[in-house]
């Protein structure tokens, strides 16, 4: 990304930066940088629509508009960001005050302005403007009919292609399943011609449980020999490295990443670094569980001792639309960083920080044990409570819950669900009255 | 939970709903009946044993008639009662750290007074709720024992979960009084007479076979599958009254569960079997007990090699082909492998010389009819070895004898260990350890012995009873004690069976056929005859018809069964239908392939299986989780043939070592019991514990590791409780 202006106030960090971003990176990091509340100005088109005596007629004009934003949509396929808020420029084609959408494109000069810079936008933005780009791996993780194709760069792990296919077992006749695998193995090279770009990609890692990884590359070279459209994989065949990983899942790329065997390819990948720190934890944890702790409550306190050696903290946290909230994460990483801490900002979209995300997003390793640390209760943080319902991990499962009494209701299939959902307390087991208690005694 | 909306018109399913009313009154006036008649007097102690004494002379009763010859069943009430023993030994086993307890029978005097002790503080702090949680521990424990009775001899003995358990414990030895000699020849099924009592307390037996729902009702209650004991189809007078008398067992286990103050019928009470309804064909009386085997070990074992012998052997391999495997495989350089390149059929599996996926063939003994399922040992197709032994009702365990092979297998990173687990998990319980390799040690009876004593310790320990246990020394290779007992000169000290006489001397599985349809997909493929869409697999419960509808979850569409195959041997024969327990292939018509997967289940129309996304599960963590669960780890989860990506989504409770729970745990730690709630990423089919056992087992896998195993006791989120 490269920073045309900076102009922040030193004193309270208010200011606006024109920056231009120039790939799907750089637009992750814009997406990590603009909050509600925003003003945003960029280039934009827009559908006017003119009125004549005797036709309507509708044109699309070209607008630098800026607008406060008041939504950030990210596609992570696409690597491009939406931006919708009220317009606050006066044009003669769009009113003040009225919605408008932004979609920010790569190459074009926007402008942010904050009334308040923080120190993890600052460096945000030093990240993202750094010149030296990490290399892009590209990592194709395979089992028999399942596969993901992913791309990984210093931020981002985007899955780029998943590819799901029935193969038959072994039978007498093992031509069928032959055919089938060829098959597969062909829908994964098509996904590879597509999505793997050789002149930015450093290396490819195919990595898979047993001997898929193996009959694969053996089917890829086979087929390149033979086919002209092929010819780029033939001719970057040192690029590719197998690795073992358990399953074809995506998570699975956590293993590659931390495969010994890999490390001079990934060297200084960012993604391979967040690993280590999580395994860290995890470790810890297993061996000294009185020295890792994670959740927001648990961290704070543990901060407030002032143990903390190393904080992980994921970026989506400070994604967070209320801003009370955010602040409290960005106090915490402030205060952490001048006791001494190491702090480590995984990125949401890797696979590490997925799984860093989903132990409410914020872990730490300490320098001391703290024993009563262990016997307070997570119970109910305050944090949950004001948590937005977008953020809330639980949102989503709520509405299933509704949408299944409803449905119990209305169609009454007569599994068990539904059954209780018409009668609660009719045909309640004793294990719900178990589980009850033990759901009480929890809340 | 989240449900797919079926795609077909749901009136039309839900049609005879209204007409089921009628059953319902019906049905409940009967169960207050049985229940006036069972156990109406639940309270009074003296009315429950008197019931006890009238069960245990049944079960001293001679065998009826129609016991099977040579491999009479076994009393399955009193093994699972051993099984818990050892198993609640060894938990506290490993709470005491590592005891070793090779006599399941006696609780040794220090568990005693820990025993003692549990109850100083059960007393203290009894309530109902305790109880309840105690009923559903040793529920899990004597696999089999009607909930109501365990209630009972808990509240007589004041709450104390030890002392009420050695009184069942003591029962289940009064069945053992019955037992033959010879460690594979029992006498008949003990609770068989125990069955017919309960039918007589109703309605008399064939009568409410034929015209009442009420049996085949309340045999959907939960405990029916485990409870209903009487051997399937063992060659009876009365075919059809064979099912109907498994429904009278588990219209005990439904009515205690009802008398202990829950909850009436599960959730499947509402199923009329329909079993009655098809026309069985008249040869059916004949068909020998299916047996499903699957071969598990570690890598190298010589699982392949044994079984491929042992085909060979029963000459379901010609001698044509055995000779062209012998040379194409010393062209490769592989002459030993031969064997087992009838199961390994691919050519990859033949080059490396190492199992991939599971072989399944199918054999006959002179009284079983076996599909044999041949499991992959290398510890990266653990998933396939899980699919297959999901599908398994007992397994052989090859275990190489040779010197260091041994040893390599059963260390830490040997999958000897971690199969015969995951296999128990599975709900296997019987198992043949075949101790492979034998000519390697010239027949050393010592060899054979140490490798009995480490590998009998270890299987007490993962929950294994010491009488389901068969070592059996053999050569795969050599082919010797495989079929024919061993030569004169051999190992004269080795009396016992050989693999086939083991294999033919299974006894029957009782199988729930007269619950909702429930066909767990194996394999999906193309046939000329079954069509484009051809699924395998092993019918958990119930029926499957030629012609009818059925439902395939998770996608929730409507198929049309357009035929079912049977395999005899190396025979496909059509048939009309196929029930539980039979592995078959069953082709599908009216949907797209991209509609069923290895993740599909197949099932009746009308009581399809439940489709959720997340659960509550009670799991027990193993030795291989190297990190602790969190809340919101990530995890794979692993249910019959099926994975999906799931993570922990809240850990409730975690069992404390003073037999408390502590809720709202950091995390849970390997060796714990705990109870999660998992959020899995697509939906998947799984049944609660209390509708259908074998369906709600859970495996949860990391890193390929598997880390936990589990069942799945309700479909709830932990929000929805927060928020009330």
């Amino acid at each position: 990304m490269r920073l045309i202006k900076k102009n922040v106030s030193a004193k309270d960090g208010e200011g606006s930066v024109v920056l231009c971003a120039d790939d799907g990176e750089d637009m992750w990091h814009v997406y990590n940088l603009i909050s509600n509340g925003d003003l945003v100005k960029a280039t934009t088109f827009r559908k006017v629509v003119k009125e004549g005596t005797t036709a309507v007629s509708s044109q699309r004009v070209r607008l630098t508009l800026s607008i406060r934003v008041e939504g950030v949509d990210f596609d992570p396929e696409e690597c491009s960001i939406r931006l919708s808020g009220r317009n606050q420029t006066e044009t003669p084609h769009v009113k003040l005050n009225a919605y408008h959408t932004i979609a920010l494109e790569p190459h074009r000069n926007f402008t942010i302005y904050k009334t308040r810079w923080d120190t993890i936008f600052l460096e945000r933005l030093d990240t993202a403007c750094n010149p030296v780009k990490q290399a892009q791996l590209a990592a194709i993780v395979m089992q028999p009919g399942l596969a993901h194709v992913c791309l990984i760069t210093g931020h981002m792990t985007i899955l780029r292609a998943k590819i799901e296919r029935n193969i038959p077992k072994k039978r007498a006749d093992g031509k069928i399943h032959r055919e089938n695998v060829n098959k597969f193995f062909e829908m994964v090279l098509q996904a590879l011609l597509r999505e793997v770009d050789f002149s930015i990609v450093k290396s490819v890692v195919i990595a898979s449980p047993g001997y898929v990884k193996d009959d694969f590359f053996k089917y890829m070279q086979a087929e390149a020999s033979k086919r002209p459209d092929l010819k780029p994989l033939l001719q970057n065949k040192e690029r590719f490295v197998l690795a073992h990983a358990s399953s074809g899942f995506k998570h699975a790329l956590d293993q590659v990443l931390a495969d010994p065997k890999l490390q001079s390819q990934l060297l200084d990948s960012q993604a391979a670094k967040e690993v280590k720190v999580l395994n860290k934890f995890f470790k810890m944890l297993n061996d000294n569980s009185e020295m890792a702790f994670y959740s927001f409550p648990h961290v704070r306190a543990a901060l407030e001792k002032g143990a903390i050696d190393s904080l992980l903290i994921t970026d989506s946290l400070f994604r967070s639309s209320n801003i009370k909230q955010r602040r409290q994460y960005v106090d915490l990483v402030e205060a952490a960083r001048d006791a001494g801490a190491k702090v480590y900002m995984f990125s949401a979209l890797h696979t590490s920080g997925e799984q860093l995300t989903q132990l409410s997003g914020v872990a730490a390793i300490l320098r001391f044990p703290l024993p009563e640390l262990d016997d307070v209760e997570l119970g109910l943080d305050p944090d949950a409570v004001e948590e937005s319902e977008e953020d809330d991990p639980y949102a989503g499962i709520d509405d299933d819950d509704e949408d299944d009494e409803d449905g119990g209701q209305e169609i009454s299939l007569s599994n068990d669900v539904a059954d209780r959902a018409v009668q609660p307390g009719a045909t309640l087991t004793h294990e719900d009255e178990d589980a009850r208690e033990a759901l009480k005694d929890m809340f | 939970m989240r449900r797919i909306n079926p795609t077909y018109d749901a009136d039309d399913l839900y049609d005879d709903y209204d007409d089921e009313d009628y059953y319902d009154e019906e049905y409940e006036a009967q169960e207050a009946a049985m229940l006036a008649a069972q156990y109406g007097s639940s309270q009074d102690l003296n009315a429950q044993q008197q019931q006890q004494q009238q069960q245990q002379q049944q079960q001293q009763a001679p065998p009826p008639p129609d016991a099977f010859p040579a491999a009479p069943a076994p009393a399955p009430g009193a093994q699972s009662f051993i099984i818990s023993n050892s198993k609640k030994q060894n938990k506290k086993g490993k709470n005491k750290g590592k005891k070793s307890n090779a006599n399941a029978q006696h609780p040794s005097q220090q568990q005693q007074q820990q025993q003692q002790q549990q109850q100083q503080h059960g007393q203290q702090g009894q309530s109902a709720m305790d109880l309840t949680g105690k009923v559903f521990q040793m529920t899990e424990l004597l696999d089999g024992v009607p909930q109501a009775r365990i209630r009972e001899a808990l509240q007589a003995h004041g709450g104390n979960m030890d002392a009420a358990m050695s009184q069942l414990l003591d029962e289940a030895h009064a069945n053992n009084t019955t037992k033959g000699t010879g460690t594979d020849s029992k006498p008949a099924a003990a609770s068989k007479p125990v069955v017919l009592s309960l039918g007589g307390a109703g309605k008399g037996e064939s009568s409410s076979a034929s015209q009442t729902p009420a049996a085949a009702v309340a045999s959907a209650a939960p405990q029916a599958n485990a409870a209903s004991a009487a051997p399937e189809a063992a060659p009876a007078p009365k075919p059809k009254a064979a099912p109907s008398s498994r429904s009278g067992a588990g219209a005990g286990a439904g009515a205690g569960t009802a008398s202990a103050g829950a909850p009436g019928p599960g959730a499947y009470a509402k199923f009329v079997s329909k079993l009655d309804k098809l026309k069985l064909d008249p040869g059916e009386a004949d068909e020998k007990p299916n047996l499903n085997l699957v071969v598990i070990g570690h890598v190298d074992a010589g699982k392949s090699t044994l079984m491929g012998h042992l085909l060979y052997k029963l000459k379901y391999v010609s001698q044509r082909d055995m000779h062209k495997f012998e040379k194409e495989a010393k062209v490769l350089n592989k002459g030993s492998f031969a064997f087992a390149w009838v199961l390994d059929e691919h050519e990859d599996e033949r080059e490396r010389g190492v199992t991939v996926d599971v072989g399944v063939k199918y054999f006959e003994t002179e009284h079983r009819c076996v599909t044999l399922l041949d499991a992959p040992g290398h510890r990266d197709f653990i998933p396939n070895m899980i699919s297959g032994a999901a599908q398994g009702d007992v397994a052989i365990l090859v275990v190489p004898a040779s010197t260091g092979e041994f040893e390599s297998s059963f260390q830490h990173n040997g999958q000897t260990k971690e199969h015969a687990i995951l296999a128990r998990y599975c709900g296997i319980r019987k198992l043949v350890i075949a101790v492979n390799k034998m000519d390697m040690c010239e027949w050393s009876q010592d060899r054979f012995n140490e490798v009995v004593e480490s590998l009998r310790a270890f299987l007490l320990q993962g929950g294994y009873a010491a009488e389901d246990l068969i070592f059996v020394p053999v050569s795969g290779l050599a082919g010797v004690n495989l079929v024919d007992p061993l030569p004169a000169g051999v190992a004269d000290w080795y009396k016992g069976p050989s693999v086939a006489q083991c294999i033919d001397a299974m006894p029957p599985v009782a199988r729930p056929a007269n619950k909702p349809l429930r066909m767990v997909v194996a394999d999906i493929f193309k046939t000329i005859l079954l069509g484009p869409i051809t699924v395998s697999g092993k019918i958990e419960a119930g029926v499957i018809k030629e012609g009818e509808s059925v439902m395939v979850a998770p996608s929730m569409v409507l198929a049309k069964v357009k035929g079912i195959h049977r395999h005899r041997g190396k025979e496909i024969v059509p048939a009309k239908y196929a029930r539980a327990g039979e592995n078959v292939d069953v082709g599908l018509q009216g949907i797209e392939d991209t509609m069923v997967g290895l993740t599909s289940v197949l099932c009746e129309a009308k009581f399809p299986i439940p489709v959720v996304q997340y659960f509550e599960a009670e799991i027990a963590t193993f030795d291989g989780l190297a990190v602790p669960l969190l809340n919101g780890t990530q995890v794979q989860l692993h249910t019959q043939s099926s994975q999906a990506v799931a993570h922990i989504l809240k850990l409730a409770s975690v069992r404390q070592p003073d037999g408390k729970d502590k809720a709202n745990p950091r995390f849970i730690r390997k060796n714990q019991t705990a109870r999660v709630f998992i959020q899995t990423q697509d939906s998947i089919c799984i049944e609660r514990h209390d509708d259908f056992r074998p369906l709600s087992r859970i495996l949860l896998r990391q890193n390929g590791v598997t880390v936990a195993a589990g069942r799945v006791l309700d479909f709830k989120s932990p929000k929805k409780k927060k928020l009330r």
